[in-house]
C-alpha cells in the first residue's frame, strides 16, 4: 500500500511539473511577463513574484501560483496573471481589490481605443506621431469623453537633463520607460490645444475577455520599468506587444530595428478591430474651419481685428449684425489661442482678453463651424518605401535602381493625417546599377522639409518654408564615384496660388567635403511647383542653379521633375526627370509596407 | 444648550462640504507643483512630457487630500482654463457642461448655472482677474449660493 501512495505521488508530482513546464513555456504566460528571447525586458524586481522571475519563467509561474492563493496584495497587483491561470483551470480564493476597482470604475470600461497623435514638426521626439491607449468608460459626463482615461507609453526623463544628453540616451537606451495612466483630458489639451496636433481616435472591436485583459495587464504594469530606445523599443513597440498579446496577430515587425507608430494604425485597420473612427481636431484645424465658414465681411474684419485688436471699436466690426460679430469673434479667439502656442508677445494675450470681453456681451450662442474634411492615418501610404526603378541616363545608358525609405514621407506623397506640404525622410537610400558598376547615389540621414504654408491668410498663421537635410549624394549625375558627405539647409516662401497649384522659391546653402575643386560651400537658389491634379496625380518640379562659394568652379544648372500616380496605401508609380549635367530619366514602382 | 449645540452641528455639517470643495484648489497644490514646466524642451516631446506627468504625479498632494468632485472639477478647470473661457464668453460648451457634470449638476440647473458663472466672468475680465483659480472659485460659489441642491459638490 505505501509503494501504491509513493508511486501515485510521484506520478501526481510528475504530473504537476510537466503542467507548470508547459504553462511556463506557453507564448502568451512569456508575453505576460514581457520575455523576449531567454529574458524579460522588464528590469523592476516589483514585477516579478520570484527573484529568479526576470529569466526564470517556470520559477515566476510557481510563485505566482502560490502567492495568489495566499497573498491579498499579489492577487490584487497581478489580475491578468490571475485570469489567465483560471482560464488554465487553475483557480484561487476571491479577494477585493478596491484599488483596482477604483482604476477601472467598478468594471465600466465599455471598449478600448487606440489614439494616433499626428506629427510634429516642431520636436524630433514627435516626428514620427504617437499611439495613446483610451478606456472608454460607460460615464457619459463628457461629450468629448475627456474624463476617461488615457494610457501613455514613455520614456521618464529627469527635468533638467540637456537636449544633447536627451537625444544620445533617448536613441540608446539612457532612459527608463513605462505606462503611465491619466485622465484623457489632460493628453487632449497637451495635443490639440498646445502641439497642434490632431488626435485621431479609433475605436476597436475588441471582445470582453480582451478589453479585461488589457485594462489588467495595464494595472499589472503600473510599476514595470523598461529600458527606452527611441528607434526600436519605443511607445509603438510596446503598445503593439499589448496588441499582441490580446489578439494574437502580429503587430511588430521582427528583425526590423524601428517601430512606427503609424503602422500599428495600418494593422488594426488590416485586421478588421476597428470599430469606430473619430477625430479630435486640433486648435489649428478648428481655426481653419471657423476661418471656412465665416462670410466676406467677417472674414475681412477678423483680418482687421488680427492685424489690430483696436479696430473692434471701428465702424467695420460695428456694422456686423450680432450673428456675425459673434462669429467672428469666435473664430478671434481661436486665432489669438493658436498664435500664443509658439509666440509669448503679452500682446497676444491682452488682445485675446478684448475677444472674449466683446464676445461676452453679446447673447449666448451656439454656432455650427464647417469641418474640414480629412482623412484617417491608416488611408495614408504605409510608412515604409521600397521602390525598384528603370532608368535611362545620357552617360550610363539604361540602368535599374533601388531605394529603401523606411520612413515616412516626401512632398509628392498623399497628405493624409500628417502635415500639410511636408516631407520627412529618415536614412532614405538609394542605389544605382548598370551593367558594369553599382553605386550608392543617395543616402540621407535624415530630410526634412516644410513649406509652412499659411491655411487662413492671417497674420502669423504660415511663415517661412524650410528644409533640412543631413547625408550624401552624387556630385552630379556624370559620376558614380563623386557621392561626398553633405548638410543642407533651405530657407524660402510658399504660395498656394489655388487648391491644386502651389509655388515656392527657396535658397540652399550647403556645405560638403570637397570633390574635385567643389570647395566645400555652396549655395542653390531654386524655384519649385507642386501641382497635385488629382489624388491619384501629384508632380513637383524644381529648377536651380548652383554656386560654388570658395572655389572658383562653375555654376551648375539643377533641375528635377518627380510625379506620383496612384494613391494606394500599397504602392504607386513614380515617373522622375533629373538633370545635373547629365540627363536621367527613371520609371518605378513603390511598394509600401 | 441643546438647541445651541444642535445649531453649531448644523452649521458645522453644512459648512464643512463647502469648505472642503472651495480649497479642493489648493489641497491639490493646483497652479503651484502639479503640472510643472519642464524646461527646454517644455511639453513639446513624447519623451519628456511622460515626465511632465511622473512628475505632476509625484509632486500632487496626496490622493485622499485631492479625490472627490470638486477636485476633479480644479484639476479639469486647471487644464481646460482656455476652452473653459471661450466656451463661458460664448455661453455654451463641452467642456463647461462636463465640469458641470462632473459637480454632478442636474441637466435642468445648467442654463442658469452657466449665465450666472458667465456674468461674473465678465466683471473677472473687465478688472482683468480672469483666472482659472477665480473660475474655479466663480463657479464654486454660483453653486453653493443658489444651486447646492442641485449639485453635488464633495
Amino acid at each position: 500500500m505505501p509503494i501504491k501512495l509513493v508511486f501515485l505521488f510521484s506520478l501526481f508530482c510528475f504530473w504537476a511539473n510537466a503542467q507548470e513546464s508547459e504553462l511556463s513555456n506557453d507564448p502568451h504566460w512569456l508575453k505576460l511577463l514581457h520575455y523576449s528571447r531567454n529574458s524579460s525586458d522588464i528590469k523592476s524586481g516589483k514585477f516579478f513574484i520570484s527573484p529568479e522571475g526576470s529569466h526564470d519563467p517556470q520559477a515566476e509561474l510557481k510563485a505566482t501560483i502560490s502567492r495568489l492563493k495566499d497573498s491579498r496584495e499579489i492577487y490584487c497587483r497581478f489580475p491578468a496573471r490571475r485570469a489567465w491561470l483560471e482560464k488554465k483551470g487553475i483557480h484561487f480564493p476571491k479577494y477585493e481589490c478596491l484599488d483596482f476597482e477604483a482604476y477601472t470604475r467598478k468594471n465600466e470600461v465599455k471598449s478600448i481605443s487606440l489614439i494616433f497623435a499626428s506629427g510634429f514638426l516642431g520636436n524630433p521626439a514627435s516626428y514620427f506621431g504617437h499611439p495613446l491607449i483610451k478606456f472608454n468608460f460607460k460615464d457619459e459626463r463628457s461629450p468629448l469623453d475627456l474624463l476617461d482615461l488615457a494610457i501613455n507609453y514613455g520614456a521618464f526623463t529627469p527635468q533638467d537633463i540637456d537636449p544633447a544628453s536627451y537625444m544620445v540616451k533617448g536613441a540608446f537606451g539612457g532612459f527608463d520607460a513605462g505606462f503611465t495612466t491619466v485622465d484623457f483630458f489632460f493628453h487632449k489639451n497637451n495635443y490639440s490645444e498646445l502641439e497642434l496636433r490632431d488626435l485621431w481616435e479609433y475605436e476597436l472591436n475588441l471582445n470582453q475577455e480582451q478589453r479585461d485583459e488589457i485594462v489588467a495587464h495595464v494595472w499589472e504594469m503600473k510599476q514595470a520599468k523598461i529600458t527606452y530606445y527611441f528607434a526600436s523599443d519605443n511607445c509603438a513597440y510596446r503598445v503593439g506587444e499589448l496588441l499582441e498579446m490580446v489578439t494574437g496577430k502580429s503587430f511588430n515587425q521582427r528583425g526590423l530595428p524601428f517601430a512606427i507608430p503609424v503602422s500599428l494604425f495600418h494593422k488594426i485597420h488590416d485586421y478588421h478591430l476597428v470599430e469606430n473612427i473619430k477625430l479630435h481636431p486640433s486648435r489649428q484645424t478648428r481655426l481653419r474651419g471657423k476661418v471656412r465658414t465665416l462670410n466676406k465681411r467677417e472674414y475681412s474684419v477678423l483680418k482687421e481685428i488680427t492685424n489690430d485688436i483696436d479696430s473692434l471699436s471701428d465702424s467695420g466690426f460695428k456694422s456686423l449684425n450680432t450673428e456675425e460679430k459673434s462669429r467672428t469673434l469666435e473664430t478671434a479667439m481661436d486665432y489669438f489661442s493658436y498664435r500664443q502656442v509658439e509666440n509669448e508677445d503679452p500682446k497676444l494675450k491682452t488682445s485675446k482678453r478684448k475677444v472674449l470681453q466683446e464676445r461676452v456681451k453679446l447673447p449666448p450662442s451656439k454656432n455650427q463651424w464647417w469641418e474640414i474634411p480629412q482623412r484617417p492615418p491608416h488611408e495614408a501610404q504605409k510608412p515604409i518605401m521600397t521602390q525598384f526603378s528603370g532608368f535611362h541616363s545620357e552617360k550610363f545608358g539604361n540602368g535599374g535602381h533601388f531605394r529603401f525609405r523606411p520612413a515616412f514621407y516626401d512632398l509628392v506623397s498623399p497628405d493624409i493625417a500628417r502635415p500639410l506640404y511636408s516631407s520627412l525622410s529618415v536614412l532614405d537610400t538609394e542605389i544605382s546599377v548598370t551593367k558594369d558598376r553599382l553605386w550608392l547615389k543617395n543616402l540621407n540621414f535624415l530630410s526634412i522639409e516644410s513649406l509652412n504654408l499659411s491655411k487662413t491668410g492671417l497674420k502669423g498663421d504660415g511663415g517661412y518654408a524650410w528644409r533640412v537635410l543631413f547625408g550624401a549624394d552624387q556630385m552630379n549625375l556624370t559620376c558614380n564615384t563623386c557621392t561626398v558627405p553633405k548638410v543642407e539647409f533651405g530657407v524660402g516662401k510658399a504660395f498656394e496660388m489655388s487648391d491644386w497649384l502651389l509655388i515656392y522659391a527657396m535658397i540652399d546653402p550647403r556645405f560638403q567635403t570637397q570633390f574635385e575643386g567643389s570647395g566645400y560651400l555652396s549655395v542653390r537658389p531654386n524655384l519649385a511647383t507642386l501641382i497635385t491634379i488629382t489624388d491619384d496625380l501629384r508632380i513637383h518640379a524644381a529648377a536651380g542653379r548652383r554656386f560654388y562659394l570658395d572655389r572658383n568652379k562653375k555654376a551648375e544648372n539643377i533641375y528635377h521633375i518627380e510625379a506620383r500616380l496612384g494613391s494606394h496605401r500599397s504602392w504607386d508609380i513614380r515617373i522622375n526627370y533629373q538633370e545635373h549635367i547629365d540627363r536621367r530619366y527613371g520609371l518605378g514602382i513603390g511598394l509600401y509596407w | 444648550m441643546m438647541k445651541k449645540i444642535l445649531t453649531v452641528m448644523c452649521l458645522v455639517f453644512l459648512t464643512v462640504p463647502a469648505f472642503a470643495a472651495k480649497n479642493a484648489w489648493r489641497q491639490c497644490g493646483i497652479g503651484a507643483a502639479m503640472f510643472p514646466r519642464t524646461g527646454w524642451a517644455a511639453v513639446t516631446s513624447n519623451i519628456i512630457w511622460d515626465f511632465g506627468i511622473t512628475a505632476s504625479t509625484s509632486s500632487m498632494s496626496s490622493e485622499s487630500q485631492c479625490a472627490g468632485r470638486a477636485s476633479t472639477a480644479a484639476k479639469f478647470i486647471h487644464q481646460n482654463f482656455a476652452m473653459l473661457e471661450e466656451e463661458t464668453a460664448s455661453g455654451s460648451g463641452d467642456h463647461i457642461v462636463t465640469v458641470l457634470n462632473i459637480l454632478d449638476c442636474n441637466k435642468k440647473s445648467h442654463g442658469n448655472i452657466i449665465n450666472e458663472v458667465r456674468s461674473n466672468f465678465a466683471s473677472e475680465l473687465q478688472q482683468g482677474s480672469s483666472t482659472d483659480e477665480a473660475y474655479y472659485n466663480n463657479l464654486m460659489n454660483v453653486i453653493e449660493r443658489n444651486y447646492a441642491a442641485q449639485c453635488q459638490l464633495s
